[in-house]
């Protein structure tokens, strides 16, 4: 069970049961009302921080609600700076929950900015600063969700006066909810497909009987919320969502529907997978499963047809299949709200991914057709280099260090903090790799740490490609770089080591196949690795095999 | 037993919940159980503040110490 600190500004009815919701799943330890200093400061690296901050704890609004910018610079910058300290002394996540509620004059306000705006303002824009640096910074603007049943629900004066406490039983549930969505997704990944019905669902009408023509989408009324909900799934696309098509229909039809109709937001570019077609759903779904390569864990169905719903909750349960709400005009919100497919940060190797995926199933089904294994690579025009570690660069080498599961030696975590001080540690050769062939331009797709033992050898900390671009014989190409790298400055010996895990059995063998011999643990190896009964390698440099990299010379 | 009295049942199985309640809960206050501190004690007022929809004021809430306090309140509003 995760621990997790929470700190308060002021009292927030700490053993009231509202918080079980979160204890059931979390082991949780409040810090003294007021001490959210010394949760900041606190010297356990383990925990993650909650720290939930009003405003006007931080000033007192009864003296003087209009502050000047330096006053406000004054009472934000030392919460700001213990955040900043926390970031760099823990990759644990830190959350902070803050409201600038308070009461302002309306008349006043009328040609005066209150400082509990100024506040919010600068409050948030130096976190979302940060939050550039530290991908473990996580922002909750509490009064969104406060002001949507009302601030006269969630705040109650008489509670401050009666027990320093500025929010009410409700007030504390909507802080409660929240943490468990920022929680849930922390702890779990993310949905990566959304899976899409057509009639009913991208358009209004049944395209088979009403034809083209006649289909609601794009005009008045419900044409309109359903052209609107394609562009919420557009943008939800955007970031990163695949997506795919699993209807009854006849094939012809639908497609008119993508190539001819003037009102259709989702492009036939966009969607990664189409299957229309007779057959039940759960047995199309498991198709996309298996071309994509991805989890059935990892998808989301959503349906008009509560009978299709149905049937597919009952054959894949591990899919996330949404009941939508009867009036579509609540559907943009519905997957919007949808928490398990917004992600934290989108990088641009999430937005090319689409691209990517498209990539790789052309290359599998290509592959499938080529003979002669070399010949076919060579002919791509396999493109490889090595790229050095940088800050446009880093949260992508942090993303794959946390998420790459099956191409990964010994799957060790790190945060952008850790990479950056390997990094700049110059006796160890830290490279990425990008990639480009005929199919395209894959990105960053690959790292390898290797860290310097003493001036003879070295052990490789990590080793790692993305999946998608397996079967390109990249892997030993990096081995290859990391050979010259090494004995150009006078490396004899490379150790290394297996770790497995669930998922990455498919590297189980990798070392053996390029010459390194299994060893056992010795007392230098420690220093590097402290889990027990894994394998451990040794190869001498000169002696790595690495003739398949000879495709991409 | 009364409408509220059954609410106030709830709402002290809510805050108390490894306390066994008993029927009659009229005598109950302050110290009854172990756990019944001042804490709980505010706990136990907001929520039933909450299940009746009222707000004891803060004048009010400091004499309250009793349930049959909480019903009296209850029962003049």
């Amino acid at each position: 069970m995760n621990k997790i600190c929470i700190s308060s500004s002021s009292f927030i009815l700490s053993k009231h049961p509202s918080w079980e919701k979160l204890s059931s799943s979390f082991d949780l330890n409040f810090d003294l009302v007021g001490n959210y200093s010394g949760a900041l400061l606190s010297k356990n690296k383990n925990e993650i921080l909650v720290c939930i901050l009003f405003a006007s704890d931080l000033y007192d609004e009864n003296l003087n609600p209009y502050f000047n910018n330096d006053q406000i610079k004054k009472i934000c910058d030392p919460v700001l700076d213990l955040i900043v300290k926390r970031a760099n002394y823990s990759k644990q996540p830190i959350i902070i929950s803050f409201s600038s509620k308070s009461n302002d004059n309306l008349i006043i306000s009328s040609f005066r900015i209150p400082s509990s705006q100024k506040i919010f303002e600068y409050f948030s824009n130096k976190i979302n600063f940060l939050q550039k640096k530290n991908n473990n910074i996580f922002f909750i603007n509490i009064d969104n969700y406060f002001s949507e049943i009302g601030y006269s629900q969630t705040f109650d004066k008489r509670n401050w006066y009666l027990a320093n406490c500025r929010i009410t039983l409700k007030g504390l549930e909507i802080i409660v909810e929240n943490l468990i969505k920022i929680l849930n997704k922390i702890q779990y990944p993310s949905k990566k497909l959304l899976i899409l019905d057509c009639d009913n669902t991208l358009w209004g009408g049944v395209i088979g009987e009403d034809g083209i023509n006649s289909i609601r989408l794009g005009q008045d009324g419900e044409g309109k919320a359903f052209a609107d909900f394609q562009k919420t799934i557009k943008s939800i696309s955007d970031q990163g969502v695949l997506l795919a098509i699993c209807s009854k229909n006849n094939e012809k039809d639908v497609m008119e529907v993508f190539n001819k109709h003037k009102a259709m937001q989702i492009k036939k570019k966009d969607i990664i997978n189409f299957k229309i077609n007779w057959e039940e759903k759960s047995l199309n779904i498991k198709k996309i499963a298996n071309e994509l390569d991805l989890g059935l864990q990892s998808f989301v169905f959503w349906d008009d047809n509560p009978f299709e719903r149905g049937k597919v909750k009952q054959n894949l349960p591990e899919v996330l299949t949404i009941d939508p709400s009867e009036d579509i005009s609540y559907w943009p919100e519905q997957l919007k709200g949808i928490d398990d497919l917004a992600k934290f940060e989108v990088t641009k190797e999430d937005k090319k991914k689409l691209y990517q995926y498209k990539i790789r199933s052309k290359f599998v089904s290509d592959r499938e057709k080529s003979i002669d294994e070399k010949k076919y690579l060579k002919s791509i025009k396999l493109n490889a280099k090595r790229i050095a570690i940088n800050s446009s660069n880093i949260s992508r080498a942090v993303q794959m260090t946390q998420k790459t599961n099956q191409f990964n030696l010994r799957t060790i975590r790190y945060t952008q903090g850790q990479i950056q001080k390997i990094n700049n540690n110059k006796k160890n050769i830290v490279f990425l790799v990008s990639l480009k062939d005929i199919y395209g331009d894959h990105g960053i797709i690959g790292i390898l740490i290797a860290k310097r033992m003493n001036n003879k050898n070295l052990f490789i900390d990590t080793m790692l490609l993305s999946c998608r671009i397996l079967g390109r014989n990249l892997e030993t190409w990096m081995l290859r770089e990391l050979m010259k790298i090494g004995t150009k400055i006078g490396i004899e010996n490379i150790y290394a080591e297996y770790i497995k895990t669930n998922k990455n059995s498919l590297c189980s063998k990798f070392y053996s196949k390029h010459n390194f011999k299994e060893i056992k643990k010795n007392i230098e190896l420690k220093k590097f690795s402290n889990n027990k009964s894994n394998k451990f390698y040794q190869v001498k440099i000169k002696e790595i095999k690495v003739s398949v990299a000879d495709v991409y010379d | 037993m009364y409408m509220i009295e059954k609410k106030i049942y709830n709402c002290l199985k809510i805050i108390f919940k490894n306390n066994k309640i008993p029927k009659n809960i009229k005598n109950l206050k302050i110290g009854s159980f172990k756990s019944w501190d001042s804490l709980s004690h505010l706990n136990l007022l907001l929520t039933i503040e909450k299940e009746f929809k009222i707000k004891f004021p803060l004048k009010k809430i400091y004499e309250i110490r009793t349930i049959k306090e909480v019903i009296t309140y209850i029962n003049k509003k």
